[in-house]
């Protein structure tokens, strides 16, 4: 991808998606140092579908930030789709996450004035594709989600639950090999929320996407096909 | 749906801020535009005067005048093509004040005048008539004269009404040139000066002279000078741009006025785009934390920053020609009304345009300076963490 990528040299990586040696994440609240992640180390195969759980300030989220190449670990080896994100500066990062990540937030972060077909073909516009095929493309994505007839609503038209499955839409529009979704189920109901899930399995199972995603919730974290649980910034199981 | 269609929609989320802040724009660069092109109809008489055209006056004041006799001795200078006189006659047309220059003037001054045309049938009949007179095309078109017409003047200076009959009317061949002017024959008022009123006659106000091709203009108007040095009438000679530029001179402190205007109106347009631009991207902080997290490096979203302000800015400026409409189609009488009289020549002009497109660009990427710094510092996690 770049002169920075570096893939993973020990045996056990090579059909790992994500090897993460020995990481640590510290933050300043105040003047004192925080320890969200301590020397953690985790390895997610490629096609696997991972809950990270764990109680508030276990630092499964900075966890997932780190994966998803918003941030980078103050110490370790954080090797994603053959990347090693700590080697990338700001604008490398971005054009990583562009090409490898997919992301599903919880509060669904759609631009509110442009419709649901516009918000997933957004990313489309850094591939230099005409308007034509990013609307195709993004037509498609739309479909896969079961909103094929919703692509010309605005997110203030649409309802929470579709507003998520327009972002998971935007998360896999650029075909990527790994989506990272943040508690993608902690602002539904309970049905929308299970049509996410199942979407998500989906994606998974069908669409062989890797997925690592956070949640509270043990009824969501049953989805997965592993669970990764984390306190105190190490995993505990 | 490219960057800039994407800043364009952003706006759309607040139309009416985004209006009221394009309206802002607007009325401050119109107000700018105005006031420059105020600032230059009050110059438009010295940008369109000849710099190789001598003025001849007294050196004590312009009040005072100089003897006929002068004429012919100028006329005599090395370097000298034509001398003509003129005297400001200061007369009132319909018991209205002066609104227009009036001059009595003799042939060869409306000869150094070449660029007011008229028709050479016209001409022969001013020349004449004693009491014949060549208006401008201004005047004719205001007041609804044409030749052949009896026009009386009330004279100030020269006290009684004096009757007139209209020969031509001249235009000028440029359309900077102010055409608010009269020509009558000076015979005519300094015969009727010596019957009548015993007003210095023989006496006119000020040359005109026109120099040959190549002529030195310095050495000219010193050598009249000197001629007339240690007379009872000293001349004081300058070039005619030299001239005019003496009487807007009288007006500086306005003129400084309205430039310090000019800026303060500049500054306000560039608070009022900088605080909406600075609102907006506060409000959509996390926004752009997204479109960041979905690839969109710092130079896209910087991009998308000064996007935003150009729209604005471009929208301002689209309402400007707009408000300007009615002084690019309109006769000025139509949208300044008497104010008419105090600029002849009002035109917008294209380089205050440039320069007003030149301030919007510059608004834009000034007001998006302060983003453009907070998005330099902002980290993905900063804020997807507000949602938290």
């Amino acid at each position: 991808m770049n002169s920075a990528t570096d893939t993973a040299t020990s045996p056990a990586a090579h059909s790992a998606l994500i090897v993460a040696d020995r990481i640590s994440k510290s933050y300043m609240r105040g003047t004192e140092r925080l320890q969200v992640l301590d020397a953690l180390s985790i390895q997610i195969e490629e096609g696997e579908f991972v809950a990270l759980m764990g109680p508030s300030g276990s630092g499964k989220t900075t966890l997932l930030n780190l994966i998803a190449g918003f941030d980078t670990a103050d110490a370790g080896s954080l090797i994603v789709a053959g990347s090693n994100l700590s080697s990338l500066s700001e604008n490398e990062l971005s054009k990583w996450r562009l090409n490898h990540v997919g992301f599903v937030f919880q509060f669904y972060n759609l631009l509110p004035v442009l419709s649901a077909q516009e918000n997933v073909a957004l990313p489309l516009m850094l591939f230099g594709m005409s308007a034509k095929e990013r609307n195709e493309r993004a037509r498609f994505s739309l479909e896969v989600v079961g909103l094929g007839d919703r692509v010309k609503h605005l997110p203030s038209e649409l309802s929470g639950g579709q507003e998520q499955r327009v972002a998971i839409a935007r998360a896999i529009v650029t075909d990527p090999k790994l989506i990272v979704a943040d508690e993608p189920t902690g602002d539904l109901d309970r049905a929308s929320a299970e049509e996410v899930l199942a979407l998500l399995k989906r994606l998974n199972t069908e669409f062989k996407k890797t997925i690592v995603m956070v949640t509270h919730d043990p009824a969501a974290a049953s989805h997965a096909s592993r669970i990764v649980r984390l306190d105190k910034g190490k995993l505990v199981g | 749906m490219e960057l800039a269609s994407l800043a364009f929609r952003t706006l759309r989320r607040h139309p009416l801020r985004s209006l009221l802040t394009a309206l802002g724009i607007a009325v401050a660069l119109t107000a700018f535009v105005l006031i420059r092109t105020i600032i230059g109809a009050w110059y438009s008489g010295v940008e369109a005067s000849v710099k190789d055209r001598l003025i001849v006056r007294n050196a004590v004041s312009l009040v005072f005048y100089l003897p006929q006799s002068y004429q012919a001795q100028i006329e005599q200078i090395p370097g000298v093509e034509l001398v003509g006189h003129g005297n400001w006659f200061g007369g009132k047309f319909r018991d209205e004040e002066m609104r227009f220059q009036q001059f009595a003037v003799d042939e060869h001054y409306v000869d150094i005048y070449s660029e007011y045309q008229t028709s050479p049938q016209e001409r022969e009949s001013w020349d004449k008539n004693r009491k014949g007179l060549l208006v401008g095309q201004s005047i004719a078109d205001t007041y609804g004269v044409k030749p052949g017409d009896n026009l009386r003047l009330t004279g100030t200076i020269f006290p009684g009404d004096w009757d007139f009959e209209v020969s031509g009317v001249f235009k000028a061949q440029e359309s900077g040139k102010d055409t608010r002017i009269m020509y009558f024959h000076y015979d005519y008022l300094n015969e009727r000066n010596k019957a009548e009123l015993g007003r210095q006659p023989d006496q006119v106000g000020f040359y005109v002279v026109r120099l040959k091709a190549g002529a030195n203009v310095a050495e000219i108007a010193k050598a009249i000078d000197e001629k007339f040095a240690n007379s009872f009438a000293e001349t004081l000679t300058e070039t005619e741009t030299a001239f005019i530029q003496g009487f807007v001179s009288m007006s500086s402190g306005i003129i400084a006025a309205l430039n310090a205007v000019s800026v303060v109106v500049v500054l306000i347009m560039l608070l009022v785009l900088s605080n909406t631009t600075l609102m907006s991207f506060r409000e959509r902080y996390r926004e752009f934390s997204v479109l960041n997290a979905l690839g969109f490096s710092q130079r896209h979203l910087s991009l998308l920053v000064v996007g935003e302000a150009a729209v604005l800015s471009s929208a301002g400026f689209v309402l400007l020609l707009i408000a300007l409409t009615p002084v690019f189609l309109l006769p000025a009488k139509s949208y300044l009304g008497e104010l008419v009289n105090f600029f002849p020549v009002f035109r917008v002009s294209m380089s205050t345009l440039a320069f007003a497109v030149a301030l919007a660009i510059g608004a834009a990427l000034i007001a998006a300076f302060p983003p453009l710094l907070a998005l330099r510092r902002m980290k993905v996690t900063d804020g997807l963490r507000l949602i938290h």
